[in-house]
């Protein structure tokens, strides 16, 4: 198979979001005109019900907002604001345009939703307010397969302390006239399910999870809590967890469960709109609670992260995630976020041009065979407010078989596209702008699946391509940014994507006795690096970011992902240099990993990973909130001194932040 | 251990499973129930030519002239359970397989889809000695089978649980014999302490593979490998017929035959709350559920054969007790494409009750009612009974 790059004209208006766009008019995986997509757009200077009326004229028909938002919400006049929606493909399609006229600014794409799924009739309710005793604090979760009948999560086998479960993955429930999309458990429900599936003291978890919603093996769907060991019920262990015998009742639970399809793509692309939603409904929900009549503090721990987007803080999720902490002015909102795991993933480079540098820079991608998903690389611009930003650079790429592409500049309008000998596309060069607050200019190398199952896909070729960079309107002190999206099946899931990497030869994986090395070495002339691999999730001014520490060594561990955030708007003051702390997430270099909850009650299961440093940290913090006046990353500098875990001497702050921190677990014991 | 000791049933997985699971206690050197035949081992001469002829030739050189006045001996008392207890385990076990084999008949009627029914012997009419017996049957096991459509919807979940294969691996694959040993992570069995509990087991488990297999045959459903070829089960597909499941029909006779024998003990860990019983359901349901995943089953095949399991228990216990029995019913055409395996639907661990009605979204699929005994009972099933009922009696506490 031989294949042939070739100019690719972009009609109309420019297109705001690059993988929107790709998606919408893929040929390879066509969606019908009538199916459903979740999607989260951006308003600026919009109300969503101005959004609805301007729809409703031109698009009728092709709009849902979700019941989440009400009419509060609805009326209100911001700025900006993201919204999660269910929308067709044309409506998205002109949304996904600069100027379309109706107040978007931008907009991801999520997944496409059954129809039978959506409650198109569901209205927003009440705003109830509920009374809870002094000293509660809520403690917030947002995963994939909450295992909520786990008795860590219980204080007593009929009685839970989660006030409130949204199922995304599940159909509408009959009665249920406020929940547009999944379904929505209060604690009276799930005591009544605890009491009804409960024989000789013993709870069927199977029948339990099978009615609540989360569980649909019928349908041979995936659900995560079918696992012995689910990452959501790990987690939440350890942010909220606490033996029935400590008769915990000032920790009230509420939380999502993100669909597992959507956290099946890692790559991300279809998490927002979801991960949106689900923070509206906790938004909504956390606001309810009172304590004489003032708003109780509320504690989220979110433990997801992403190799891509700009990594200054002007990110969508990043934005999303401020958000959602001061939507509701009255109420103490924290978060904690990982700090992310793809230190050694060699996922990140960095292009720097000047006198002392080659007068062009080279990056090699491994695109691996077998892989089922898309792979796309991000070249990020550096920040610029002019109307026309610089033409920094002109990329080339080259695949493993086939000739260089022409150049794509950093220009509005430049595309390519390779093709194969059948004349259809496997790959896509194309440049894209995101508007401010990034103001960046975005090259996007979006590569097909290198393999399929469906007679006739095209498919890119595995393999390394070359992607070469040429100096344009840079100056030596800016550099352009670039990561490879997240694309690995995980573990448990169904095997689809394989991690793309950059495979230079001056990268230099291991030290001299063989062991990774875990930073950058010193005057390492590599594009390839370690350093900035800080999760695209956590680069938020709010939010505690939290790496990984291995208790035995002392040492920060390898896969702990490291900042500095990329020359931010903000510059020279950065929100953060890297994670704010570092918490307990692996025993030993051998035995990795700590405890908490499985799926199952009375199990307990080991995980690893930045995932499970977070809680840690939003477990502590839900014990201080209440008492303390700092912001959360003011409260965590101090929480790191009174209880600080000593690190090897000379880790590299950007990598750990004010230093270790000591949280120790006990679910016997009450805050 | 041969394979005499329990018999030789025809084909089932199951019962197979039954030997390996002991022969792994007879290879650690722990089946202490059978110290005689290493007792005997150790003298070290198994029988074979040479030890033929040496036995010869010692009796030529000891026997000595011919005795004339050696005392009577009494005769055998016959149809004595007294016997029993000089009997090989492999001899008793097929006496033990005759009184239970010969008690059940099956017949099978085809209108919209099979039925098959298990019918129970009743007691013999009272008839001279020696004479021909005279008996009538009595419904045990009604099983109708579901439409082809049913099984085609199902597949679902095979595909829905053939995600948590690798999950659930090292369970299944321990789990494709008879799976004993998961038993006795919660009922305190072993070779040494409850010998007579595993031989009223492994008895138990051959009838039940003796029912299973001629239900199966009656029945005749296709496994899921030849309804779709993206199942691929990860263990090999059994040639005998889907419904009913015999990993289900055995796992839950053998949980609830576990469970009388602990309810009836006198221990008050056992005879109230019904924590064990729960616990013994639940593995059973475990391991009915597993053969799904591996995808080799329906899940109205465990359902089915849960059913037959908990049946087939009250009736062993019945026979080895002369007590109650009960009767049930199957309704595939009644049974929803969308039902998972619900064990609870059936049965009530904390009080040993099959419910009388058990309804899904598409009407009554299964029914079971009790019945007096009505003269049955076997001596020789009672004996084991009772022996194996000993070996759970707890002691009283020790008074100084």
């Amino acid at each position: 198979m031989s294949y042939n790059w070739k100019p690719a004209p972009i009609n109309g208006p420019a297109p705001i979001d690059a993988l929107t766009y790709t998606r919408l008019s893929s040929t390879t995986f066509p969606v019908a005109d009538e199916a459903w997509w979740s999607a989260m757009i951006e308003l600026e200077e919009t109300s969503i019900a101005a959004f609805e009326q301007l729809v409703a004229q031109a698009f009728p028909q092709e709009l849902l907002v979700p019941a989440a938002y009400d009419l509060g919400d609805r009326a209100a006049l911001k700025h900006r604001q993201f919204v999660a929606i269910f929308a067709r493909k044309p409506l998205l399609s002109v949304l996904n345009r600069k100027d379309n006229g109706f107040g978007v600014v931008n907009v991801h794409l999520g997944m496409v939703t059954p129809e039978a799924w959506l409650n198109f009739a569901a209205m927003p309710g009440e705003d109830t307010v509920e009374e809870v005793g002094p000293d509660t604090v809520l403690t917030g979760m947002i995963d994939d397969g909450l295992g909520i009948a786990h008795e860590l999560f219980r204080t007593g086998p009929e009685t839970t302390r989660v006030a409130y479960c949204a199922v995304l993955p599940s159909p509408p429930q009959e009665g249920d006239t406020e929940t547009t999309q999944g379904r929505v458990l209060n604690a009276k429900q799930i005591d009544s399910y605890l009491k009804e599936f409960t024989w000789s003291d013993l709870l069927d978890e199977d029948l339990f999870y099978s009615q609540t919603g989360q569980v649909e093996l019928a349908e041979g769907k995936f659900s995560p809590v079918s696992l012995r060991r689910s990452h959501g019920t790990h987690v939440m262990g350890l942010s909220a967890g606490y033996a029935q015998g400590a008769d915990v009742t000032s920790r009230p639970i509420i939380c999502a469960v993100l669909p597992p399809r959507v956290v099946e793509d890692t790559s991300g692309i279809s998490l927002l709109p979801s991960l949106c939603l689900a923070l509206q409904m906790l938004s909504k929900r956390a606001s309810r609670y009172r304590v004489a009549g003032k708003p109780v503090p509320f504690v989220l721990n979110f433990s997801y992260g992403n190799f891509s987007g700009p990594h200054d803080g002007t990110d969508e999720v990043s934005r999303l995630f401020e958000q959602f902490l001061s939507a509701d002015p009255q109420q103490k909102r924290w978060m904690t976020l990982p700090a992310g795991n793809g230190n050694l993933a060699r996922a990140h480079g960095v292009l720097r041009f000047g006198e002392d540098l080659p007068e062009e820079a080279e990056l090699f991608l491994r695109v691996l065979p077998d892989d089922n998903t898309a792979s796309h690389v991000e070249f990020w611009m550096p920040y610029s407010k002019a109307v026309t930003p610089p033409d920094y650079v002109s990329l080339t790429v080259t695949p493993p078989f086939g000739g260089e592409s022409l150049t794509v500049n950093a220009r509005e309008g430049q595309k390519q596209v390779l093709c194969d000998s059948q004349g259809r596309v496997v790959a896509t060069l194309m440049y894209t702008f995101e508007p401010a607050p990034t103001a960046r200019g975005v090259i996007t190398l979006a590569i097909e699946p290198t393999a399929s199952l469906k007679q006739g896909q095209a498919l890119a070729p595995s393999g390394r391509w070359k992607i070469r960079a040429k100096p344009k309107e840079i100056y030596p002190d800016q550099q352009v940014e670039v990561w490879i999206r997240r694309d690995q099946t995980l573990p448990g899931y169904r095997p689809g994507g394989r991690q793309s990497f950059f495979d230079n030869g001056d990268y230099q994986r291991f030290g001299p006795f063989g062991r990774p090395l875990p930073v950058d070495p010193v005057d390492d002339v590599s594009p390839v690096r370690r350093s900035g691999t800080l999760s695209g999730f956590a680069d938020g001014s709010s939010p505690m970011v939290i790496a990984a520490f291995t208790r035995q060594s002392h040492e920060v561990s390898d896969y702990s992902a490291a900042g500095p955030l990329t020359v931010t708007p903000m510059s020279p003051s950065p929100f953060r240099s890297g994670p704010d702390a570092v918490a307990e997430a692996d025993q030993s270099p051998v035995v990795w990993g700590v405890l908490s909850a499985g799926s199952r009650c009375g199990s307990y299961v080991r995980l690893n990973g930045t995932s499970v440093a977070a809680p840690r940290v939003a477990r502590l913090a839900s014990d201080h909130i209440a008492d303390c006046d700092d912001p959360a990353r003011g409260w965590l500098m101090q929480a790191v001194n009174a209880a600080r875990f000593e690190l090897y001497p000379g880790t590299d702050k950007d990598r750990i932040g004010q230093g270790g921190i000591d949280i120790p677990v006990d679910w016997n014991t009450g805050p | 251990m041969t394979a005499e000791f329990f018999g030789t049933p025809q084909g089932a997985y199951g019962a197979y499973g039954a030997y390996g699971a002991y022969g792994a206690y007879g290879g650690a050197g722990a089946y202490g129930a059978y110290g005689a035949y290493g007792a005997y081992g150790a003298y070290g001469i198994p029988e074979s030519p040479v030890s033929a002829e040496a036995f010869v030739t010692n009796r030529d050189g000891i026997v000595g002239a011919p005795l004339e006045h050696i005392p009577s001996a009494r005769p055998g008392v016959p149809d004595d359970v007294q016997n029993l207890k000089r009997l090989s385990r492999e001899v008793r076990a097929a006496i033990f397989s005759f009184a239970l084999n010969s008690k059940v008949e099956m017949t099978v009627s085809v209108e919209e889809t099979a039925t098959a029914t298990l019918w129970r012997r009743d007691g013999f009419e009272v008839v001279q000695a020696g004479e021909r017996p005279k008996f009538k049957y009595r419904e045990l096991v009604e099983m109708t089978c579901p439409r082809q459509e049913l099984f085609e919807k199902q597949l679902g979940f095979l595909t829905g649980y053939a995600d948590i294969r690798q999950d659930r691996g090292a369970e299944i694959l321990s789990q494709i014999g008879a799976p004993v040993p998961f038993y006795q992570t919660i009922s305190f069995i072993d070779p040494a302490r409850t010998p007579y509990t595993l031989e009223l087991l492994a008895t138990a488990l051959r009838f039940t593979n003796y029912c299973e297999q001629q239900m199966k045959y009656a029945l005749a459903v296709k496994r899921p490998i030849e309804l779709s070829p993206q199942v691929q089960p990860m263990i090999q597909t059994p040639t005998h017929g889907s419904l009913p499941s015999g990993h289900a029909t055995e796992a839950f006779m053998m949980a609830r035959l576990i469970w009388k024998l602990m309810l009836h003990s006198g221990a008050p860990q056992y005879e109230s709350g019904g924590h064990w019983g729960e616990m013994l359901m639940r593995l059973a349901a475990r391991i009915a559920t597993n053969r799904t995943v591996a995808g080799v089953h329906y899940p109205v095949d465990s359902s089915a054969g849960a059913v037959l399991g908990l049946t087939l228990a009250e009736f062993v216990y019945g026979q080895c007790t002369a007590g109650s029995w009960s009767s049930s019913k199957f309704n595939g055409l009644n049974y929803s494409a969308s039902s998972d395996l619900d064990w609870h639907a059936l049965y009530v661990a904390a009080d040993d009750q099959q419910k009388p009605v058990s309804e899904g979204p598409d009407g009554v699929w299964a029914k079971s009612k009790m019945h007096e005994e009505d003269r049955g009972g076997s001596d020789v099933l009672a004996w084991l009974w009772d022996k194996a009922q000993e070996e759970w009696a707890d002691f009283d506490p020790c008074i100084r």
